[in-house]
């Protein structure tokens, strides 16, 4: 299969008539790790959220494209199955659905009608937890419900195993875990890099990166890339603070 | 066989031809309490419930409707089982299958007008003594004019171990249906009931509209343990009364596991009296709207006794234009110290038009007890939709997940296991609508 790649074209979107995104250009193949960094309000959930579809977010201008394909006339269930994730910040409790269950459900979903056999899955799901160090129990508990926070991040991260997309966008996959858990973590997201895949990793902090080493790190302000480069660039960013940048942004937007 | 069918209006005269001509067969002490409900009946009110209105139109029904025979020939479905089995339709009564080994117990199974003619020691003391006749027009109809129903007698000590399965066929073209069914277990004794209310296709026309008066008598006496599951599965043309109620002795347990999902317009109660010491009330309701259906559905639970137990769970989904009023109520009579209640109620809604309310009531008049409740309604969680979506799911697949899970926690807790698929059965079948 070909290698994947995500476009993101001019994109301009719209929360309840305000501009969030004012022009955003991103490209992700397979084998590539992209991250993007950026302060709080920045426009980066925001850009998670349009990639997958959320209807808050309108779509006033621009495109994306998966493997060319037109994602924006594309239903949220559609981009999922055409090897799109999302890892969101704030996963939903399923109450009374099993997480074995879902996942069997999702990954059913996108097979259309060739269902997964019982022990593939089993051994499948049993291999990847024991990758993100969880409990085996873990399948067998209803989707998130009274998961601590590091708890709802590792199972995005198992969800993101099983399903295999071709193109995962991790919104703060970091935030609210320990150091242990943000290796463990970033462990499962490599062990998946590779020519089929490639990912977008949102996060506020340089910690993740350490252990993920995008090759490509690109710097979010009010809703544009402002600067992107390679791995040093989230190390300067660490060093210097946003300040540093907006500065910077200010004096190129003035010129 | 041709069918005629003839307009009855219910007038004095009418009443007491009707009564002549289809229940001649009945013993004469049966003939005077069927009078004496339909002389009460004219004074009586219409069923209203607070929160759903019960137009003119509608309960113009009540005054009047059409009745045709029902043919003898009647290939309707009956389970597989070893346990016994009923089904009737109307008054006719399809088959009745009692093992062998049940009656040598003494256990009784049949339909309540054999057993009226048959066992009037066994009936007459106990028909009529749990729900009084006296309360409504629906009540009063269906006293006057029960077509036919179950009877099942457990003698004191027998445990049954096989569900034994009654099945209330409405035919199509019929715009009355009346069944009454009653349930009497001696001390100690033990069995499975699952009583299905279900629409019998037999190929007629069917009438626009049809009104049902449905009421089941439960009797448990000390220690007696009753597991009784229904569904109800009307056709929405049909708008039903249901009246369900249990007298409970000491140390005696009633498990109720009933799941609505027919029906335009369902009025229903449940009522468990619990008048002796250490008497248990277990009650699940599942409820399933869809369309323009309206299920108002009262819980009743009164202490009565000391050491009273009960429990009261009911869950709801509304889909369409559908709506629901579940209203708990947990009655705790002076006198009945240490008793223990508690209810929750949890309704969940799928569609901007749809609107279940859940309504907790408790009643203490008296110190010594524990009483809990919990209720809440809410629309389907947009942002678990989503969620799901974005795995893959099709808004569907995400809405029948969320269903499911929504009801899992209490329909798979059902004991009963035929009852407990059945109740998937009938759910999946809504949430595919």
């Amino acid at each position: 299969m070909a290698t994947p790649v995500l476009v993101v074209d001019d994109l301009h979107v719209a929360v309840d008539g305000k501009e969030i995104l004012k022009g955003v250009n991103l490209t992700v193949h397979g084998n590539e790790v992209h991250a993007v960094m950026g302060p709080n309000g920045t426009g980066k959930t925001s850009l998670a959220q349009t990639l997958m579809g959320h209807p808050r977010y309108v779509v006033t201008q621009g495109q994306i494209t998966l493997d060319g394909q037109d994602l924006l006339a594309m239903r949220v269930d559609q981009r999922a199955r055409a090897g799109l994730f999302l890892a969101m910040q704030y996963p939903s409790e399923i109450s009374g659905v099993t997480t074995a269950n879902f996942l069997r459900t999702a990954i059913n979903a996108r097979r259309q009608g060739n269902a997964v056999g019982l022990k593939v899955f089993r051994d499948e799901l049993e291999e990847a937890m024991d990758l993100l160090q969880m409990d085996h129990q873990f399948a067998n508990r209803y989707v998130n419900e009274g998961f601590s926070g590091g708890e709802k991040k590792r199972n995005e991260l198992l969800q993101l195993l099983l399903l295999k997309p071709r193109i995962a966008i991790l919104d703060e996959i970091d935030s609210g875990l320990d150091i242990d858990a943000v290796k463990v973590v970033a462990q499962g997201l490599k062990s998946m890099v590779g020519p089929e895949f490639g990912a977008l990793v949102i996060t506020h902090y340089q910690r993740i990166l350490n252990y993920v080493r995008p090759q490509f790190v690109h710097i979010m302000v009010d809703g544009r890339i402002v600067k992107s480069g390679d791995y040093h660039l989230a190390e300067e960013l660490d060093a210097k603070g946003y300040d540093w940048v907006r500065a910077a942004e200010t004096i190129s937007g003035g010129a | 066989m041709a069918l005629s069918s003839q307009t009855l209006t219910v007038t004095p005269e009418n009443v007491a031809n009707h009564l002549r001509d289809q229940f001649a067969s009945d013993p004469e002490w049966l003939l005077a309490r069927r009078r004496e409900a339909m002389a009460a009946y004219f004074a009586l009110p219409v069923p209203t419930r607070e929160r759903t209105a019960f137009n003119a139109d509608r309960s113009g029904a009540i005054t009047g409707f059409e009745s045709a025979p029902v043919p003898a020939d009647l290939p309707l479905p009956v389970p597989e089982t070893r346990g016994g089995v009923l089904s009737m339709a109307h008054d006719r009564v399809l088959v009745t299958r009692q093992p062998a080994a049940l009656a040598r117990e003494g256990v009784i199974l049949t339909d309540l007008r054999s057993a009226c003619r048959m066992q009037p020691e066994l009936v007459a003391p106990h028909l009529g003594s749990v729900i009084d006749a006296a309360h409504d027009k629906s009540q009063a109809l269906n006293a006057g004019w029960w077509h036919n129903g179950g009877f099942l007698y457990v003698p004191a000590g027998v445990r049954v171990a096989d569900p034994v399965i009654w099945l209330h066929y409405h035919l199509p073209d019929q715009p009355g249906f009346f069944p009454r069914s009653l349930i009497v277990l001696e001390e100690d004794s033990e069995v499975v009931l699952i009583d299905y209310y279900s629409e019998g296709e037999n190929g007629s026309a069917p009438v626009s509209r049809t009104l049902a008066a449905m009421t089941v008598e439960v009797k448990l006496g000390s220690g007696a343990r009753l597991h009784y599951g229904s569904i109800e599965q009307l056709s929405e043309t049909t708008d039903a009364f249901v009246h369900r109620s249990a007298l409970a002795g000491a140390h005696s347990a009633i498990f109720w596991n009933v799941g609505v999902f027919g029906a335009g317009v369902e009025i229903s109660r449940q009522s468990t009296r619990l008048v002796e010491p250490g008497a248990e009330n277990h009650s699940v309701s599942v409820f399933f709207g869809s369309g323009r259906q309206h299920h108002d559905i009262d819980v009743v639970s009164i202490h009565d006794a000391p050491h009273t137990v009960s429990t009261m769970v009911g869950k709801g989904v509304m889909k369409g234009r559908a709506q629901s009023v579940f209203t708990g109520i947990t009655e705790i009579r002076r006198g009945a110290r240490g008793s223990n209640a508690r209810q929750r109620e949890q309704t969940l809604m799928l569609s901007d038009d749809a609107r279940a309310d859940a309504i907790p009531s408790l009643l203490i008049d008296e110190n010594d007890v524990f009483a809990a409740h919990s209720a809440s309604a809410g629309p389907i969680d947009q942002a678990a939709l989503f969620y799901l979506m974005a795995r893959g799911l099709s808004e569907e697949a995400a809405v029948r997940m969320i269903v499911q899970g929504f009801l899992a926690p209490v329909i798979d807790n059902i004991s009963i296991d035929d009852l407990r698929q059945q109740v998937w059965v009938a759910v999946e079948r809504k949430v595919s609508e």
